[in-house]
C-alpha cells in the first residue's frame, strides 16, 4: 500500500540506528503544565463497569512579577474530562471527533456523567462496549476501546472549542495560552474479552535513589498503601530520616536528601532504580507484556528519559534504572521533585515522586 | 514463371539479397594494426548485378508450401558463382531449385582497397507461393561502430570485425583509422560480433540489427594479460519494443561518482528517477511509489535490490554486463509492475580458456570473484563471486567509544555462481545460483525505541537461462528458476516474518512472420508458497492522523499460508511498415490467484523516424495499462483478499530523440499517467480499517536527457525531470501530493580518461526538498499534539497532507580513478569522495517530544571519503 507504515518503521529503526536524534530538551525535563500519567483502576474495563482515573499534572510555570513588584503565583491547572466515544469507526482515537463535537453541544451534557473536572473522574463503560466491538480474524483478542479525553490547563479553560476539540485554555485577557501551559489528550480504556486477558497495573517495589531505596521515608508511591513521605516545616524535622545522603525539608515540605549542585561533565549520576513487583511481569496474547518507565525531573538531568523494563523477546531487562544528574549551582537551595512512571502496554501505570534538595 | 520467389535478408546466417553485400572475406591476408593505413585496406561488398528466378517447385506450389533455403555461395574476383551450397535445405524440390538459381547470379566481387577478392556469402532463397512478383528490395541494416581501447585512451585501427550468424562467418571488416568499421551487407537478424586484434583480448558481442534501422556499438578491448577485462559494451540507437530503454554499460555503472561503483545506484541518476528518502533503500519511478518498479536480474524477479537501506546492490556490479532500466511504457514481456522496470543482465564468461580473479576492498565491504574454465566440462566457463560487509569490524568499536544504546552493526553478504557454455552453434545456456543474506539484531534499552531490533532478509535462488536462434526467424528464450527467501523485522512488539519458496518460469519465442514483421509469444509464471506471520499495528493509511508507536495498541496478527499463483501469458506484434516507423502493439493477461481475477493489459508503442541518418530525429509515443496485484501486506492484513483488484495505471508518453553525434544525443519525453484501484486503507461497514481499491492518482512531467555516450575519453549525461505526482486516498478527500513528489531532479555528471591510468568523474545533483506535514493542532490557540497516556507520548495532529517542503537537495560528488598495470594483475584504486562541500540537506523534520518545537533533520551522509583498492589478474 503506498504511503504504508512499514517503510516508516524501516526508516524509523534506520534513523534510530543512526543515532540521528536532534539535540532538543528532552521530555524528561519538566516545564510548565506537563501530564505525566493518567492511572485507571482497574487498569482495564468490563462492560458496565466503573473505572476511575487519576491524572498526574506537574505543573512547573514560574510565578511572575506584577507591575506594582507584587509576584504572581500562576493559577492553579484546570482539569477537564469528557468522556462517551466508545469504538468509533476504526477503532482510532481520531474517529471520535464527531461524537466529540455533539457531546459538547448537548445541553445536557453536565448530567450525563461524561464530562468531570478536576485531577480525578470516574465513568460508567456501557454495557455493550464488547458486543458492539467488531470481531476481525486478524485480532489477537476480542476487545472494545473506550475514549477519554481531557485537558489540562494553566489558565482558564473555555469551551468555545476548537475544530475537532471541545475544550480551548485562555489566560486572564481571553487569550489562548501557549502550548507549554495547556495539555489536551486522551487516555484509552481496553475491555478485554476473557478474565485471563484482565490487565493489573504494575506495582512498584520501590524506588532506590543512589543505591538506597527512598521508599517508603522519602517517596510516594501510586501504588502502594504506605504513607506518604514525612512532611516537615525545618530540616530539623529530618534528622531522624535514615538514609545514604542527609535528609533536609524541601521548598515543598517533604523530607529529602541533600546532594550538591554541580556543573561540568565530572558530575556524579545518582542512579534512580525502579523496583518492580514480579506479580507485575505479565504476559499478553501469550507474549511479555511490553513494561517501560519514564523519568521526570523539574531540575537536573537524566541519562534516559525512558528504560524498557519487560521485552516481548526476552523478557525482564537486567538494567531498568537510569542516572540523575544535579543542576548547576546557582547560589540558593532549591528543590527538584522527581518521578518515575511505570507503564504496561495495556494502559496500566503506576508512579512513584520524591524530591531531591540541591545547595 | 516463379510465383512470388523473393530474396530476404538471412537473419542469423546471411545477407540481403536487394544490396547483396554481406560477405565472408576468403582473402588469404589478415589485416594487421597498422594506424592510419588501415582505412585503404577495408573490404567492400559484393554487389548483386543480376538476378535469376528459381522455378518454383511444382509439388510445392500445388501443396501452398513456403520455403526458405540457405545457401552458402562462393564468388571469385570476377563476380562469378563458383560454388553453392546448400547451408539449411527446404526440401520439397526447394534446394535444388534454388542452387540452379543462385548459380545464375552474377555479382560485382568484394574489394579489399582497390583490389577484387573472393568472398562468400550467405544467402537465404525464399520461396513464397502466392506473391506474384518479387517485392522491392528491403531496406538495408545499418551496423557501424567503433573499437576502442577499454581505457578509452585511443581508437584501435585495423582490428578485425568478424560477423557470424551462429557458427558460419557472414562478413569480416577491418576498423578504419579512426576505429570505426560500418557495413549495410547484413540482413536482419542475430549476430555474433566478434573483435579481435594482435595484442589485445579477443571479445565478443551479441548484436541484433532490422531492416532500416541503424544499431550504432562501441567497443572496448583489453591489451592481452592487462587482466582489467572490463570490456565495455555500450549499445546505440537500437529500436526497442519500448518507448524509451536507457541503458547503462557496466563502466558506466561502475565509474558514477557517488555510488562507490555501485551499478544499481547508478540508476538514480536517469531521468524520471527521484532521490529516495535517506536510509530507504527505495526505487522511485515517475512519482509512483517504492516496490513498484521491480528490478529483473537474468529475467529473474530479485524482490530486494539493495543491502541495508541502500548500502549497496544485492548483486556486485562486476557481475553485470548491462543495466536497462524502462522508466514507462515497457514491453508485455514485463507485468506485475506498476511503474517501470530495471532489468539487469549477468555478463558472459570469457570463454579465453584462462583464469580470471578479482579482489577489491572498500570501507564497507570486501569481494572476490574467480572465473575460468570449468576442469573435466569441455565448453563450461563459470564465475563466480562472494562479498561480506566488514562494517561491523569497525562501527562496533566505534559506537562503544560513543557511549550509545545500539552496540551492533549490520552484516550482509552476497554470494553468486554462474557456469555458461553454448550447447550448439546456436544456442547459449546458463546456470546459476545467485544469493543475499542481510541481518542485523540488537536490544536497545532506552529511549523511545526500545526494545528488541531484529531484521534479516535473506533469498537464494538457482536459475537457468537457455536462448536458441532456432531458425534466421525463430529464437527461444526459456527462463526457469527456483528461489527462497525470508524476511524477518521486529521492533519492539511489531514483527512480521514471511518464508516463501517462488518458482519462477519465463518463456517467449519470437517468430519473424514477414519481412516487417515480428511476433512474440510468451509466458511467465510465479507460483510461491507463503508463510506470513506477524503482528503490526492498524495501519490507518496514508494521509491518516498520528497514531503513534502501536505499541499499546492490540496488534493486527495474522498467520498466513498460501500460495501466489500468477501466471501470464503475452503476445504482441511488432510492425515495420517503412524504414522509418516501428510500432510495438501487445496485449498480456495476468491471473492472480488471491484475487481470483485476470487483468488484461493492452500496450502500444510507436517510433517514427522524422530525419533518419546519422543525425536522424526519432519522434516516440506509448500507451498501455499496468496492473500490480496486491502485494503480501494487503492480503494477509485483508479479511477478504478476493474483494480486491490489481492496482491500475494508464500509462502515456510522448517524445523526441535527436542524434547529433555517435556519442551525443538529447532526448524529451513527456508523460501522463493516470492510476486507480490503488489499494488503501479505509473504513468498511463493520466500522474497521480495511483494504479498499479506492486510491486514485495522477503523474505527469517532462523528463530532458542530454547524453554523451562512451568513447575512449568521456562519458556524461545531463538529466533534468519536471513532474507531479498527486493521489486521493479515499473517495471524497481532497487530492494531494504523492510524499515522494519531487518537482525539480536535475543530474549533472561525467567522467573523463586523463591518461597514464588516471580517470576523474564527478556528479551533481539538485532535487527538490521532501514533503511533510506540519503538527498545527486543532486550530489557533491548540496545543500541535495530542498526549496519548496509554503511550505516555504525544502524538502530531496532521495539518493538511504533504503540505509543506523542506530546502532542496543538493551535493557534488568526485570520485577518481588510478590503475597500474604489472604484466598480468592489474591494481586499482579509487576515491570517491560524497558530498564534497559538506552540504547538510535536510531529509525530515524533527520534533521535540511535545512538537512544539521543530528543526530540519539530514539523513543523509556529511563528506565521506569512500577509498577502495582493487586487484585483479
Amino acid at each position: 500500500m503506498e504511503g504504508s507504515r512499514l517503510p516508516t518503521l524501516l526508516c524509523a529503526t534506520a534513523c534510530a540506528l543512526s543515532a540521528c536524534q536532534p539535540d532538543f530538551p528532552p521530555p524528561s525535563e519538566v516545564h510548565g503544565v506537563r501530564v505525566l500519567a493518567v492511572h485507571q483502576d482497574p487498569a482495564s474495563g468490563v462492560p458496565g463497569g466503573s473505572v476511575k482515573l487519576e491524572m498526574l499534572v506537574a505543573d512547573e510555570r514560574a510565578a511572575t512579577t506584577a507591575a506594582d513588584g507584587t509576584t504572581l503565583e500562576p493559577p492553579p491547572v484546570q482539569i477537564r474530562w469528557l468522556a462517551g466515544c466508545n469504538n468509533p469507526p476504526s477503532r482510532q482515537y481520531y474517529a471520535c471527533a464527531p461524537a466529540l463535537r455533539a457531546l459538547a453541544e448537548d445541553p445536557n451534557i453536565a448530567t450525563s456523567g461524561l464530562v468531570g473536572e478536576g485531577s480525578q473522574f470516574a465513568l460508567t463503560l456501557p454495557a455493550d462496549i464488547l458486543s458492539t466491538a467488531p470481531e476481525l480474524p486478524s485480532d489477537p483478542l476480542h476487545y472494545g476501546v473506550s475514549y477519554v479525553f481531557f485537558a489540562a490547563c494553566g489558565g482558564a479553560i473555555s469551551t468555545d472549542g476548537r475544530d475537532g476539540f471541545p475544550f480551548g485554555c485562555n489566560d486572564p485577557s481571553g487569550a489562548p495560552v501557549g502550548p507549554s501551559d495547556f495539555v489536551i489528550g486522551f487516555t484509552t480504556i481496553y475491555t478485554y474479552e476473557g478474565a485471563e486477558n484482565q490487565n493489573t497495573n504494575p506495582a512498584l517495589d520501590g524506588v532506590d535513589f543512589d543505591g538506597v531505596s527512598a521508599l517508603p521515608a522519602l517517596a510516594f508511591d501510586s501504588s502502594s498503601a504506605t504513607p506518604p513521605p514525612k512532611t516537615c516545616t525545618a530540616d530539623a524535622d529530618c534528622a531522624d530520616v535514615a538514609f545514604s545522603h542527609r535528609a533536609v525539608c524541601s521548598e515543598k515540605n517533604t523530607c529529602a536528601p541533600l546532594v550538591s549542585a554541580c556543573s561540568g561533565k565530572k558530575c556524579p549520576s545518582y542512579p534512580v532504580y525502579p523496583h518492580v513487583e514480579s506479580a507485575s511481569f505479565q504476559t499478553f496474547t501469550g507474549e511479555n507484556e511490553i513494561m517501560w518507565a519514564s523519568f521526570y525531573t523539574t531540575l537536573g538531568s537524566f541519562e534516559d528519559d525512558t528504560r524498557l523494563l519487560d521485552d516481548r523477546v526476552n523478557g525482564p531487562t537486567r538494567d531498568s534504572g537510569t542516572g540523575w544528574r544535579a543542576p548547576a549551582p546557582n547560589g540558593e537551595r532549591r528543590t527538584s521533585t522527581i518521578w518515575v512512571t511505570v507503564n504496561d502496554q495495556r494502559g496500566g501505570v503506576t508512579w512513584a515522586s520524591f524530591d531531591v534538595v540541591v545547595e | 514463371m516463379m510465383r512470388g520467389a523473393r530474396q530476404l535478408a538471412v537473419a542469423a546466417l546471411g545477407c540481403s539479397l536487394s544490396v547483396a553485400q554481406a560477405l565472408c572475406a576468403e582473402a588469404a591476408e589478415q589485416p594487421s594494426v597498422e594506424g592510419s593505413g588501415a582505412s585503404s585496406r577495408a573490404v567492400s561488398d559484393p554487389e548483386l548485378v543480376e538476378f535469376a528466378n528459381a522455378e518454383y517447385p511444382p509439388e510445392a506450389r500445388a501443396a501452398g508450401l513456403d520455403a526458405d533455403v540457405v545457401l552458402a555461395i562462393s564468388i571469385d574476383k570476377d563476380g562469378k558463382v563458383t560454388n553453392v551450397e546448400v547451408l539449411e535445405p527446404a526440401g520439397h524440390g526447394f534446394d535444388e531449385a534454388a542452387v540452379a538459381a543462385a548459380k545464375k547470379f552474377v555479382w560485382k566481387p568484394a574489394h579489399r582497397g582497390d583490389r577484387p577478392v573472393a568472398a562468400k556469402i550467405a544467402y537465404k532463397y525464399h520461396f513464397h507461393a502466392e506473391a506474384e512478383a518479387p517485392p522491392p528490395p528491403p531496406a538495408a541494416p545499418l551496423l557501424e561502430g567503433s573499437v576502442h581501447l577499454a581505457d578509452g585512451k585511443s581508437p584501435l585501427a585495423g582490428a578485425q570485425v568478424r560477423i557470424l550468424a551462429g557458427t558460419a562467418l557472414v562478413l569480416e571488416l577491418t576498423t578504419d583509422a579512426s576505429g570505426h568499421f560500418r557495413t549495410e551487407a547484413l540482413a536482419p537478424g542475430d549476430y555474433r560480433v566478434q573483435i579481435s586484434a594482435d595484442g589485445f583480448e579477443t571479445y565478443t558481442a551479441e548484436e541484433h540489427v532490422a531492416a532500416g534501422e541503424e544499431t550504432n556499438v562501441s567497443y572496448g578491448v583489453v591489451p592481452k594479460n592487462d587482466g582489467e577485462g572490463e570490456t565495455v559494451l555500450v549499445k546505440g540507437a537500437r529500436p526497442s519494443r519500448e518507448v524509451t530503454r536507457r541503458t547503462l554499460s557496466r563502466h558506466e555503472l561502475s565509474r558514477v561518482a557517488g555510488t562507490s561503483g555501485d551499478a544499481l545506484r547508478a540508476i538514480q541518476n536517469l531521468p524520471g528517477v527521484a532521490r529516495p528518502p535517506a536510509l530507504s533503500g527505495q526505487l522511485v519511478v515517475r512519482g509512483n511509489a517504492d516496490q513498484t518498479t521491480p528490478v529483473f536480474v537474468e529475467g529473474l524477479w530479485f524482490p530486494t535490490i539493495y543491502h541495508f537501506g541502500g548500502l549497496s546492490s544485492v548483486v556486485p556490479t562486476e557481475m553485470l554486463d548491462e543495466i536497462n532500466f524502462y522508466p514507462g511504457n515497457f514491453s508485455v514481456k514485463y507485468g506485475r509492475a506498476l511503474a517501470g522496470v530495471v532489468d539487469a543482465h549477468v555478463r558472459e564468461t570469457r570463454g579465453d580458456g584462462r583464469y580470471h580473479g578479482l579482489a577489491q576492498v572498500d570501507l564497507i565491504d570486501a569481494r572476490g570473484m574467480l572465473e575460468g574454465p570449468i576442469p573435466g566440462l569441455k565448453g563450461w566457463n563459470f564465475i563466480g563471486g562472494v562479498r561480506r560487509s566488514h562494517v561491523d569490524a569497525w562501527l562496533v568499536p566505534l559506537l562503544r567509544t560513543k557511549d550509545t544504546q545500539i552496540t551492533a552493526a549490520p552484516v550482509y553478504y552476497d554470494y553468486q555462481l554462474v557456469a555458461d557454455t553454448h550447447p550448439t552453434k546456436t544456442s547459449y545456456l546458463r546456470v546459476g545460483i545467485l544469493g543475499y543474506d542481510d541481518h542485523f539484531r540488537a536490544v536497545n534499552e532506552a529511549g523511545a525505541n526500545s526494545g528488541t531490533i531484529d531484521t534479516m532478509n535473506a533469498s537464494f535462488g538457482i536459475g537457468a537461462i537457455y536462448h536458441d536462434t532456432l531458425s534466421p526467424d525463430t529464437s527461444v528464450d526459456v527462463t526457469m528458476s527456483f528461489g527462497r527467501s525470508k524476511q524477518r523485522f521486529v521492533f519492539s512488539d511489531i514483527r512480521a516474518q514471511t518464508e516463501a519458496n517462488g518458482t519462477l518460469g519465463r518463456g517467449e519465442i519470437t517468430q519473424r512472420i514477414t519481412r516487417r514483421a515480428t511476433l512474440r509469444t510468451g509466458f511467465d509464471l510465479l507460483f510461491a508458497p507463503y508463510n506470513a506471520k506477524g503482528a503490526i499495528p492498524d495501519d490507518s493509511g496514508a494521509g491518516a492522523p498520528d497514531i503513534g508507536s502501536g505499541v499499546t495498541t492490540p496488534l493486527r496478527v495474522f498467520d498466513h499460508s498460501s500460495n501466489f499463483l500468477e501466471p501470464a501469458l503475452y503476445s504482441e506484434m511488432s510492425l515495420e511498415p517503412n524504414a522509418r516507423t516501428h510500432v510495438v502493439s501487445g496485449v498480456r493477461l495476468d491471473f492472480t490467484s488471491d484475487t481470483r481475477r485476470v487483468d488484461v493489459a493492452p500496450r502500444t508503442t510507436a517510433r517514427y523516424d522524422l530525419v533518419p541518418g546519422a543525425k536522424k530525429t526519432t519522434l516516440k509515443a506509448g500507451s498501455g495499462l499496468f496492473y500490480q496485484a496486491p502485494g503480501l501486506l494487503d492480503i494477509v492484513l485483508s479479511d477478504d483478499a478476493k474483494k480486491l483488484r490489481s492496482r491500475r495505471a494508464w500509462q502515456n508518453s510522448l517524445g523526441v530523440e535527436q542524434r547529433f553525434t555517435d556519442h551525443l544525443t538529447f532526448s524529451v519525453e513527456g508523460f501522463f499517467n493516470l492510476l486507480d484501484q490503488q489499494i488503501e486503507r479505509g473504513v468498511n461497514e463493520q466500522g474497521v480499517l480495511a483494504y479498499n481499491n479506492f486510491g486514485t492518482g495522477r503523474i505527469y512531467g517532462a523528463e530532458f536527457m542530454l547524453r554523451y555516450s562512451e568513447d575512449e575519453h568521456f562519458f556524461g549525461w545531463l538529466s533534468y525531470t519536471l513532474s507531479r505526482s498527486e493521489r486521493t486516498y479515499q473517495p471524497g478527500q481532497p487530492s494531494q501530493l504523492f510524499y515522494l513528489d519531487q518537482p525539480h531532479i536535475l543530474t549533472i555528471l561525467g567522467s573523463y580518461v586523463l591518461g597514464k591510468g588516471w580517470e576523474l568523474g564527478g556528479r551533481f545533483r539538485f532535487v527538490s526538498g521532501n514533503l511533510y506535514t506540519p503538527c498545527v493542532g486543532y486550530g489557533p490557540g491548540s496545543p500541535p499534539a495530542l498526549y496519548s497516556s496509554t503511550q505516555s507520548g504525544y502524538l502530531c495532529l496532521n495539518g493538511p497532507q504533504n503540505s509543506k517542503r523542506l530546502p532542496p537537495f543538493h551535493e557534488l560528488d568526485v570520485r577518481v580513478d588510478k590503475r597500474w598495470v604489472f604484466g598480468n594483475f592489474t591494481l586499482g584504486v579509487y576515491a570517491d569522495v560524497i558530498n564534497v562541500y559538506n552540504r547538510v540537506n535536510p531529509d525530515f523534520i524533527a520534533y521535540n517530544f511535545d512538537y512544539t518545537r521543530s528543526r530540519p533533520q539530514t539523513g543523509s551522509l556529511p563528506i565521506v571519503p569512500s577509498i577502495g583498492i582493487r586487484g585483479e589478474f
